[in-house]
């Protein structure tokens, strides 16, 4: 390995998913119940599988969206993300909606299921299985389906958009 | 003040990303104060990642006559007395909130049958307490937090290394210097108030789970900057790291293997713990295998087999067994879950240890034994704090973590440490807030602090000819296993403390070749200054303790005595330079109120 040019470059990667990172909308959980949130191991089970991520950002160097078009960065968060994203939407305590937000500016719709990033982890986590097709599917509902919509607005009441949430009131 | 390096001002400036420095963040962010995290490797790889058991507190969730004062009582009875009983209260009292906290941030613990948080047996705690996560906890409560703080938009300064602190005019302290390690440039920090969270200092020993960064750095620098470090002496050694592969030995081995079953078994197939139950704990302890197995099953069935005694007990068992030559063939003994659970189970539980010891040893832990050793693990030692408010005895400087002491006493119990972080991060960064708004802090930083501390690491690169700082450190660790590690003799530890005064000429000695930029030489260089400081306080301590007590054990004082159980030994320089004296003294113990005084009678 050459040294300074190369590492020079890990650090703006670095720095890339680092910055991706900030535009995540955080959790949402409604006010906690005396004793504690009840959820049961079937319902958390799903996100664990992703927060065992390590953050070695494998899928990330690996993902050719990233990897051939550097202009992809601005609007292309990544695998590391979507699982990111997927498990904040199955969280069985989360009330906000990251959907649109997905979509229109991490641009979920660039992937194209090419799985490299499933291959590279480490933690074995199923990346394309488990979080981008789900969550594929979900923003797809979102945005076509009318009834799913109309539901969504008016929903929002109880929601915050993902814009809105993006600093989470201290509990 | 004019400077000609790069400069950042805040108004709380946290050392250390693990999870003490983070909740610090949280906290201090939430009262709206500009703050600064800095970090010598990256977010989110902080020790405090490699923890796997779990976080202790007492929420009842899986035996209801859990509570506070059971816990306060097993941490006291953990840390032999030498605990700071009102950082022990606090502790007890507020790890339940911590956890729930987290859990609102979004950690995902592991559930009862009833959805609440499962909580699982530990050593040393008398009810099932330690919130998990199979067993990367760590991991789970570092993204959480990371996760927090990055949501609260905090400035984070990765691969940064602070090398001193530094004082206003009137000794208070006012921010600290430090380099980037990627380019090898200097920059300051300014600060009203600074908080150490630089976690722990095990890497001046052989056997160590700790990583690279466990050079004590928060520990030298507050003892440089006039603060006290108190019990030094009390390390602990985890009964189970690897001892093999010899390029792995170390490497930790959860509790989590014992909470769920696994038992230890020397040469003769013995499992000799039984052997080794200090009469304190008799009462509470099985005294038969047949008992200590139903125990698992069902608590009230059995008492707690020996195994789960606190670490301290199991780690010098464990060498006393070597030492009378029953020993497994790579030094250690062995550690048996295979012939005692199913291998579903042992993948479902211990998926971790599965993985580490397959890809590592190539031991498939389903069938075979493992083998495993005492290793240097965690330093109850640290900076002397006030419990309520974490500040150390110098204005504008607080300290929260595994570099704070007082908290764990002479052995710190297993999961007592992620809970203290957060219960103590988040007082720490209270404390700082409370002390800006009071109006006492520093605002200006005394330079020629600060240009010394460079010339100071700048040194190294001006002989061409001198000692390599891999060596000096190679022969530390060395020195410091072999003199002053789980068994401690007067003999060996005076041979260590002059021993460490070559050290410092040695240090003193050091050249290094190449630039700055991403050198590894330089960086460990600057490191070794930490290393002997804080090796020079552990020295003098374990000289001064002549008693056995937690963990420090002295081969020629084999008991406990009762009048060193009034006192901590507290360290300062007397010139606050990383080669100045240690000046040692004698600092009571906090008064213990008489409410918690009942409780550690009551529950006996
Ligand atoms: C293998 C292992 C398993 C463990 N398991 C458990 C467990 O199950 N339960 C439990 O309660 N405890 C456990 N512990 C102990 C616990 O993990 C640590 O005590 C705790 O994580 C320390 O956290 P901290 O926030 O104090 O510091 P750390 O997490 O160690 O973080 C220190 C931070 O300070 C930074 N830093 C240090 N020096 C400098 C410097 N000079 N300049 C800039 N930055 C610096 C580092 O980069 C790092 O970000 C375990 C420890 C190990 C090693
Ligand atoms: S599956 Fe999608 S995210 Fe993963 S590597 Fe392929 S394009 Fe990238
Ligand atoms: S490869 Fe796996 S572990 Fe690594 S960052 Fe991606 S998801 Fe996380």
């Amino acid at each position: 390995m050459k040294t300074f040019p190369i590492i020079r470059d890990l650090v703006t990667d670095v720095s890339f998913n680092f910055e991706q990172a900030k535009k995540v909308p955080a959790l949402m959980p409604p006010p906690m119940p005396e004793g504690g949130y009840i959820m049961f191991q079937e319902d958390v089970e799903r996100g664990q599988e992703f927060r065992k991520c390590i953050e070695c950002f494998m899928c990330q160097d690996v993902c050719h969206v990233i990897r051939d078009h550097e202009a992809n960065k601005l609007h292309y968060s990544g695998p590391r993300f979507f699982i990111r994203y997927a498990e904040l939407e199955m969280h069985p305590l989360d009330m906000n909606d990251r959907r649109d937000l997905v979509r229109e500016e991490m641009g979920l719709g660039y992937c194209n299921i090419t799985k490299c990033c499933t291959e590279v982890c480490p933690e074995h986590i199923k990346i394309t299985d488990n979080a981008i097709i789900p969550l594929k599917e979900r923003v797809v509902d979102a945005h076509y389906d009318p009834v799913a919509w109309l539901g969504r607005k008016i929903r929002r009441k109880t929601k915050t958009s993902a814009q809105d949430a993006a600093v989470q009131p201290a509990p | 003040m004019t400077s000609s390096y790069e400069h950042h001002d805040y108004d709380v400036l946290i050392i250390g990303a693990g999870g003490a420095g983070l909740r610090a963040a949280i906290e201090a962010k939430q009262r709206g104060l500009k703050v600064g995290i800095i970090t010598k490797s990256l977010l989110g790889k902080a020790h405090t990642v490699m923890a796997e058991g779990g976080m202790a507190a007492a929420m009842g969730n899986v035996s209801s006559e859990d509570n506070w004062k059971v816990h306060f009582r097993d941490t006291m009875r953990g840390g032999k007395f030498l605990n700071n009983n009102r950082m022990a209260e606090l502790h007890a009292k507020e790890s339940p909130d911590r956890v729930h906290e987290l859990e609102q941030w979004g950690a995902l613990f592991d559930r009862t049958t009833e959805g609440k948080i499962l909580q699982r047996d530990f050593g040393g705690h008398r009810y099932a307490r330690l919130a998990h996560v199979g067993d990367r906890t760590g991991l789970e409560l570092i993204r959480t937090l990371q996760q927090k703080v990055v949501s609260m938009d905090t400035d984070v300064f990765m691969e940064c290394k602070v090398l001193k602190l530094v004082h206003d005019g009137d000794g208070r302290i006012a921010g600290c210097v430090a380099y980037w390690r990627p380019t090898g440039e200097f920059v300051t920090f300014s600060a009203k108030a600074v908080i150490l969270a630089t976690g722990g200092a095990g890497k001046s020993w052989k056997f160590t789970s700790n990583s690279w960064e466990g050079t004590g750095d928060g520990h030298a620098m507050a003892l440089w900057a006039g603060a006290q470090l108190i019990d030094m002496e009390c390390i602990q050694f985890h009964p189970t790291g690897m001892v093999w592969p010899l390029s792995v030995r170390g490497l930790l081995v959860t509790e989590g293997v014992r909470g769920d079953g696994g038992v230890l078994r020397n040469s003769e197939g013995q499992r000799f713990m039984f052997n080794y139950v200090a009469p304190m704990f008799r009462d509470e302890t099985a005294e038969t295998e047949e008992e200590g197995d139903k125990w698992y099953d069902d608590h009230a069935a059995g008492r707690r087999p020996p195994e789960l005694l606190p670490r301290d007990e199991v780690a010098r068992a464990i060498n006393a067994e070597v030492k009378a030559g029953r020993g497994s063939p790579h030094g250690g003994v062995y550690l048996d879950i295979a012939s005692r659970r199913t291998p579903e189970f042992i993948r479902r539980r211990l998926p971790s240890m599965y993985h580490q010891f397959m890809e590592l040893a190539g031991v498939d832990i389903t069938s075979e034994s493992m083998e495993i050793g005492p290793t240097c693990h965690y330093i109850m030692g640290g900076v002397k704090v006030d419990a309520d408010t974490a500040a150390t005895l110098v204005p504008g400087l607080f300290a929260a973590g595994e570099v704070a002491g007082g908290m764990h006493g002479a052995n710190r119990l297993g999961g007592n440490s992620l809970s203290d972080l957060v219960v103590f991060g988040r007082r720490a960064g209270m404390g700082a807030a409370d002390y800006i708004e009071s109006g006492q802090a520093a605002t200006s930083m005394d330079m020629s602090e600060v240009e010394a501390a460079i010339k100071d690491a700048l040194a190294p690169f001006e002989k061409t000819e001198g000692e390599n700082p891999y060596d000096i450190q190679r022969d530390l660790q060395e020195m410091m296993q072999l003199n002053v590690g789980i068994i401690r003799t007067a003999s060996e530890i005076e041979d260590a403390t002059n021993q460490l005064e070559t050290f410092t000429q040695r240090v003193k000695n050091i050249a290094v070749k190449g630039g700055r930029a991403y050198n590894p030489g330089w960086n460990l260089a600057t490191d070794l200054p930490s290393m002997i400081s804080v090796c020079k306080t552990v020295a003098r301590g374990a000289s001064l303790r002549k008693e056995s007590r937690g963990g420090h054990t002295r081969e020629d004082f084999p008991k406990a005595d009762p009048e060193f159980a009034k006192f901590n030994f507290a360290h300062t320089t007397d010139g606050g330079n990383w080669d100045s004296g240690i000046v040692t003294t004698e600092s009571p113990l906090l008064p213990m109120p008489e409410e918690l005084q009942a409780l550690l009678e009551e529950t006996k």
